[in-house]
């Protein structure tokens, strides 16, 4: 009796015991809950994510981050956790732990495990950036990651967007939460937010104001060739500060023409003239008898005698060299050389401005004009009494062109009053120009000697102009040789040239080719086109489309190619005779015939840019694909 | 005495001189000859947009809390064309973890064709911290025109006696004066060790070169740092404070003891405390029948499908086996490591094989260098047969290892004994069968088998799993069309082999006109296109091991057709038959078949025979390529 009783209360006991330790608000990473709709097209799905920016004066804001994702396979992007961080970010509460998939923890990691580099940024000999990175990468899948950190920034310039979802990601929920002082005056725009929101306004004490965010079961967008630029397709919300403090000087990004004078704030002081300096405006506008020839004999003097070294310290990412260090020490980088030059004309005349704009692809130069939020990389000059432009780090452009990443994009006038946004020039099919002549004579022996001359303005003559300035001749015909279909068996010439006032490169070479075709018995089939093929991508999915899609390229591409057959050859049959097409994305003619001896090939090719929508996909594939089967066509000769 | 015996021992005096300068030489800082300071184009390259005038070096060592040594730089480039201005950024890598190294002293200044000087200030020299061990100096020197010559010279104060710096001759631009000169102290002996393909001299403890050629990454090479002109240093042997004679590492007996005490290294193979708990988790499901080669094959093939590379070689294994067990990554020692241990539990005899890998540089069996081990086998003798293995790869069946590992020989470590042993070549075997038809759309379909044996095994294998094999097959089979549907696959491990079955759709056509039809047979191969694209090659071609391919590509002809042409056979082979080729066609019974072998025999080809192996593949894919002609039956 007694013993049963006990036993009683001890089962009691044990059963209570169990109940109080069963954790109700423990977090569950087993993938199993995860619901498969979530998994479609999913590279990895966010379980939980929560961010919150809370601004808290004039010169700080923090960043409190915390997310736990789920990886299921190999993928290098989201198994590489990597912390940017410099003079004006500082980085607390490092954490990470990993799980399996069944939801228990495999490992913590601490800030001592994150391994701490120095940024190589492309472009800086020296730079306070850094970055921490540490790897989780491991040989089951799925597995999931959970990171938490804060960031303490020492200045409202740039507050970070949040970033709701990327390409692949699906999320299960995410929370995001942006707290500030009235005063701060903080303003945000939300793109491309799923119908599924929640936001919530609230004033938590008075004077401070909270919006929050709320997301739930957002399904992973797919990425795909030709998509719209990032800021058009995934969901984020930006935000601005409208009173900010940047080392010592004070700005806001409340319109273009505030954030324009801050940065002419900022290096106001950097533009004082030495009597060198001075004398040597004199000495190169000397001989100018207008205002062009002033501007054209400055840039030349900065084209040939500075070099680009770039070094990006604290505020030195957005305040340049003084003018004077640059002109005594022959070197700067774009900020630097561009008020140098700035300073020059202005010493001989001439008012010009710096212009900040985003170098590169253009889908990342794309900027919403009606939220001033300053995504810049490099800077330019800009002469409005001419309408000129001047990239001032190139060592051999001519005056006024910019160069295929600086075209077609907004730029910021940088003013001390009304600085605004103005479009560089946009390069199209009268300026993107490809234009080839080739002879080929066909020898019996398979040695056939190619009479080769190509023409290129715009924007694919910027590399040969690259190369013949700082490239070897080995290097050379390595470059050359690169964009042709087949290697060549020797070179008997080689001559590239670009002119020195025009965006125009040429390339004169001779050389032997082998393979132009392939023989069987005494039929010999002919390759059309064996060296310079445009062969356009193709794509074959098999659903359709479902988003817009976005060409970049705008060219005109001639193509003429001359065989010269021994004598006794006979055409068996001929691929075309003459087909031209005309649509949207371009237009080509093609057209093959023989001349007595003599077999012709030509190709005029015109692409043309846009944004279409999906259903439309399709028929540009399928105009591509006409061409391309076009120039693999081949003639069938019989020979003798 | 006579004029003519003064004129002739004035003569010999002078001979004796000329002679010495033109080997040591001596600079003084600033004080450039006129011929340097007016050069517009190095005689010896005049394509060359720099070219390194003198390169002075001298390494002093000294006894100062423990054995230091000095390295003395000084050094002159002349910037001949714009290419060349880039140099005027200069960056001096050099150890600070523990204050192991300093640089001290460093003065830069940039002077013009007439003379004149910009000297390098403060504010053109920045100091980096790039890693957890290492920084940076960097100068940005000011005023770099064409026609500039800059100057720089540095100290370095290092504390790594045991493993001084190597001095490269060569660079990536031409050297006109390369020297170093070596003074270590009494009683400490270092092996010095001169690599690459130009004369180095040495002379009373100097090291020289002169009128080097630039020296130019290319493809198809282990590394260029192996083809590099340089001295190697490592201590041979020192007397240490007792007076007695102490040899250091100058044996590869000397190392594998060394190896054998390192925590890191013995303990984590011979010590089975290490993978108790792994042990314990996989014992149950091993082959412990009495087979080894299966048990052997049991073990191996559980840590690999469990572990993964992190992709970092290592000689010692930071963790012991049951960490990175648990862990689930590990380094190719870890892993490797874990493997050896696990097996000598299970009373196999297993060894560690220390080498390095192929685009580290090669392992070099004649000096004992641990600069030169970099990476950790797995050896176990079955049937009194020795089987390498390495758990790099989860895909890689047991017995075969990496391309990496083919080194020509490895060091085999027996606890404290080491013996040299041959790392035999391997071969990278495939065989495909492909069957061509046209189908009712007038698109090519057909069915690809193939068979994968040796070093091939493992890419396929990984494709299959990890379900990339459809962009590897799409990818393999572009030439043929950039439209291709794959179904039906499905692959197996045989006896040896991996074999592979799919059929494909093109969305491509035969060409035709009105009674011919034109059928392509060069659907797939690895020389479909030549992979030597340069014009010319300075290097020998190093492939690694052999290769052998056979495709047998086969179609019906159709009912209406008949073969108007077929193409030729052939067989092709190069002197001494490193590369070679035979392609043979028939057509019984209205089934047309081409039988292509390509193989590889020899993995290593001379720069010389270059040109002939480049025109051979040249014709192999002219061949690869070949047409076959059909015509329409006369009606």
């Amino acid at each position: 009796m007694k013993r049963n009783l006990l036993l009683l209360k001890v089962t009691l006991c044990l059963f209570i015991l169990t109940i109080l330790s069963y954790d109700t608000t423990a977090q569950d990473w087993n993938v199993m809950h995860i619901p498969d709709t979530l998994k479609k097209d999913a590279t990895i799905v966010t379980r939980m994510k929560q961010e919150k920016i809370e601004v808290m004066g004039k010169d700080k804001f923090t960043w409190t981050f915390r997310k736990v994702f789920t990886i299921f396979s190999e993928n290098e992007h989201w198994e590489e956790t990597g912390l940017y961080y410099n003079s004006f970010i500082k980085i607390n509460n490092l954490k990470l732990t990993t799980y399996d998939a069944s939801g228990l923890k495999i490992k913590d990691y601490g800030k001592k495990d994150f391994k701490d580099y120095s940024v190589f940024d492309g472009s800086s000999i020296h730079s306070d950036g850094r970055q921490l990175t540490l790897s989780t990468q491991r040989s089951e899948y799925p597995y999931t990651v959970e990171l938490s950190y804060t960031l303490e920034f020492a200045s409202n310039l740039y507050i970070p967007n949040f970033r709701i979802q990327q390409y692949g990601e699906a999320v299960e929920s995410s929370n995001y939460e942006l707290v500030f002082p009235k005063d701060a005056a903080v303003t945000f725009k939300s793109y491309n937010l799923p119908l599924s929101l929640d936001s919530i306004y609230s004033e938590v004490e008075p004077g401070k104001l909270k919006f929050a965010w709320n997301f739930k079961d957002l399904y992973a967008i797919k990425g795909s060739a030709y998509t719209l630029p990032n800021d058009l397709v995934l969901p984020h919300i930006s935000c601005i500060s409208s009173n900010f403090t940047f080392g010592k000087t004070k700005g806001s990004s409340q319109s273009w023409e505030h954030y324009s004078k801050f940065i002419y704030d900022l290096n106001a002081t950097q533009g004082e003239v030495t009597p060198e300096m001075s004398q040597l405006v004199k000495d190169l506008t000397q001989n100018a008898s207008s205002e062009l020839e002033k501007i054209e004999a400055i840039y030349q003097y900065v084209k040939s005698k500075m070099r680009y070294v770039a070094v990006t310290l604290e505020i030195g990412g957005l305040q340049s060299f003084e003018a004077s260090f640059v002109h005594k020490n022959f070197y700067g980088d774009c900020k630097a050389l561009t008020n140098y030059t700035k300073v020059l004309l202005k010493e001989a005349g001439i008012e010009s401005y710096g212009a900040l704009i985003y170098r590169g692809d253009k889908k990342q130069a794309y900027l919403d004009t009606t939220f001033s939020d300053a995504r810049f990389n490099h800077i330019v000059l800009y002469v409005p009494s001419q309408d000129l432009w001047l990239e001032c780090t190139s060592k051999s452009y001519p005056a006024g062109y910019l160069g295929s990443d600086n075209e077609d994009r907004f730029a910021l006038l940088v003013k001390e009053k009304g600085g605004g946004l103005i479009k560089t020039k946009a390069y199209d099919e009268n300026i993107n120009i490809q234009d080839i002549d080739i002879t080929i004579q066909v020898n019996d022996d398979g040695m056939h000697e190619v009479t080769y001359i190509k023409t290129l303005h715009g924007e694919d003559h910027e590399d040969f102009r690259y190369y013949v300035d700082n490239a070897d001749r080995e290097q050379l015909e390595k470059y050359f040789v690169r964009n042709l279909d087949q290697t060549p068996i020797k070179f008997s010439s080689l001559d590239i040239q670009y002119e020195k006032d025009k965006p125009i490169s040429t390339v004169k070479a001779k050389f032997y080719i082998s393979k132009i075709g392939t023989q069987t018995g005494n039929r010999f089939f002919l390759n059309s086109n064996p060296i310079e093929k445009l062969n356009f991508f193709t794509d074959n999915a098999k659903e359709e489309r479902k988003g817009p899609f976005y060409l970049q390229n705008h060219s005109t591409n001639k193509l003429k190619i001359t065989y010269i057959l021994p004598p006794g050859y006979q055409m068996e049959s001929k691929p075309i005779q003459t087909s031209a097409k005309k649509s949207d994305f371009g237009k080509f003619e093609v057209s093959s015939a023989m001349e007595e001896n003599k077999y012709v090939f030509t190709r005029d090719f015109v692409t043309k840019p846009g944004i279409f929508e999906g259903n439309r996909y399709k028929e540009m594939m399928d105009f591509r694909k006409e061409y391309n089967k076009l120039e693999s066509s081949k003639a069938v000769f019989i020979k003798p | 005495m006579n004029t003519k015996k003064i004129y002739l021992l004035a003569l010999v005096l002078l001979q004796c001189l000329c002679l010495k300068a033109q080997d040591i030489k001596k600079i003084s800082w600033g004080k450039i000859p006129q011929e340097d300071l007016s050069m517009t184009v190095y005689p010896l390259d005049s394509a060359a947009e720099a070219v390194v005038l003198d390169d002075i070096g001298e390494m002093f060592f000294y006894f100062g809390n423990g054995v230091r040594y000095t390295l003395t730089s000084h050094k002159r480039i002349k910037i001949l064309k714009e290419g060349g201005i880039e140099r005027g950024n200069i960056f001096i890598n050099y150890y600070f973890e523990k204050n192991s190294e300093n640089i001290k002293g460093l003065k830069a200044q940039v002077i013009a064709p007439d003379g004149t000087v910009t000297k390098v200030k403060d504010e053109n020299i920045f100091d980096e911290k790039i890693s957890e061990s290492q920084a940076q100096k960097k100068v940005a020197c000011p005023n770099v025109q064409v026609g500039s010559i800059i100057e720089i010279s540095f100290k370095i104060e290092s504390d790594r006696w045991t493993l001084p710096r190597d001095w490269y001759f060569q660079s990536d631009i031409p050297v006109r004066h390369s020297q170093v000169e070596f003074i270590p102290i009494e009683d400490v002996t270092y092996i010095k060790q001169t690599k690459g393909f130009v004369p180095i001299i040495e002379k009373n403890g100097f090291f020289i070169s002169t009128n080097l050629p630039a020296m130019k990454e290319e493809p198809y090479i282990s590394t260029i740092d192996d083809y590099k002109a340089k001295v190697t240093f490592q201590l041979h042997a020192y007397i240490n404070s007792k007076g007695v004679y102490t040899p250091y590492l100058a044996e590869w007996k000397l190392i594998s003891e060394l190896l054998h005490e390192s925590f890191k290294f013995g303990h984590r193979i011979y010590n089975d405390g290490q993978v108790s708990d792994t042990w314990d988790l996989i014992k149950n499901d091993l082959n412990l029948t009495g087979d080894t080669l299966a048990l052997a094959t049991s073990i191996y093939n559980k840590v690999i499908t469990h572990v993964k590379w992190d992709e970092k070689y290592s000689l010692f294994a930071d963790r012991e086996g049951d960490e990175v067990y648990k862990a689930q990554t590990g380094t190719s020692a870890e892993i490797n490591a874990l493997i050896i241990n696990l097996m000598r539990k299970a009373n196999l005899d297993a060894h560690p094989v220390v080498t390095n890998p192929r685009s580290f540089g090669r392992f070099n069996a004649t000096y004992p260098m641990l600069d030169n081990l970099g990476h950790v086998l797995g050896s176990v003798v079955i049937g009194g047969k020795r089987i390498l293995f390495d758990g790099t790869n989860q895909y890689r069946p047991f017995g075969i290892v990496d391309e990496e590992d083919l080194t020509t020989d490895a060091l085999l470590i027996n606890k404290k004994e080491a013996k040299i042993i041959p790392v035999e070549v391997q071969n990278e075997s495939e065989s495909h069968s492909i069957e061509l038809s046209l189908n009712a759309e007038g698109q090519i379909t057909g069915t690809i088998s193939s068979k994968y044996r040796f070093l091939s095994i493992e890419d396929e294998a990984e494709a299959k799993e990890n379900k990339s094999f459809e962009t590897r097959w799409k990818s393999r089979l572009e030439k043929l069309s950039d439209n291709i549907t794959i179904s039906d696959y499905e692959a197996s491990f045989g006896e040896g082999d991996f074999k592979s079955k799919f059929k494909f759709i093109a969305a491509a056509e035969f060409d035709q006109t009105e009674d011919m039809l034109y059928v392509p047979t060069g659907i797939y191969s690895q020389f479909l296109t030549n992979p030597f694209k340069l014009v010319d090659r300075k290097f020998p071609i190093d492939f690694g091991h052999q290769i052998s391919e056979t495709v047998i590509t086969s179609f019906d002809v159709p009912e209406d057709y008949v073969v108007e042409a077929l193409p030729a056979n052939l067989n092709l082979s190069t002197t001494n038959k490193e590369v070679t080729y035979n392609m043979a066609c028939s057509n019984l019974n209205k089934k047309v078949q081409i039988v292509r072998r390509t193989n590889i025999l020899s993995p290593y080809i001379l720069p010389t025979e270059y040109g002939a192996v480049r025109g051979i593949f040249d014709k192999i894919e002219v061949k690869n390529n070949d047409i076959i002609v059909l015509k329409k039956k006369a009606e």
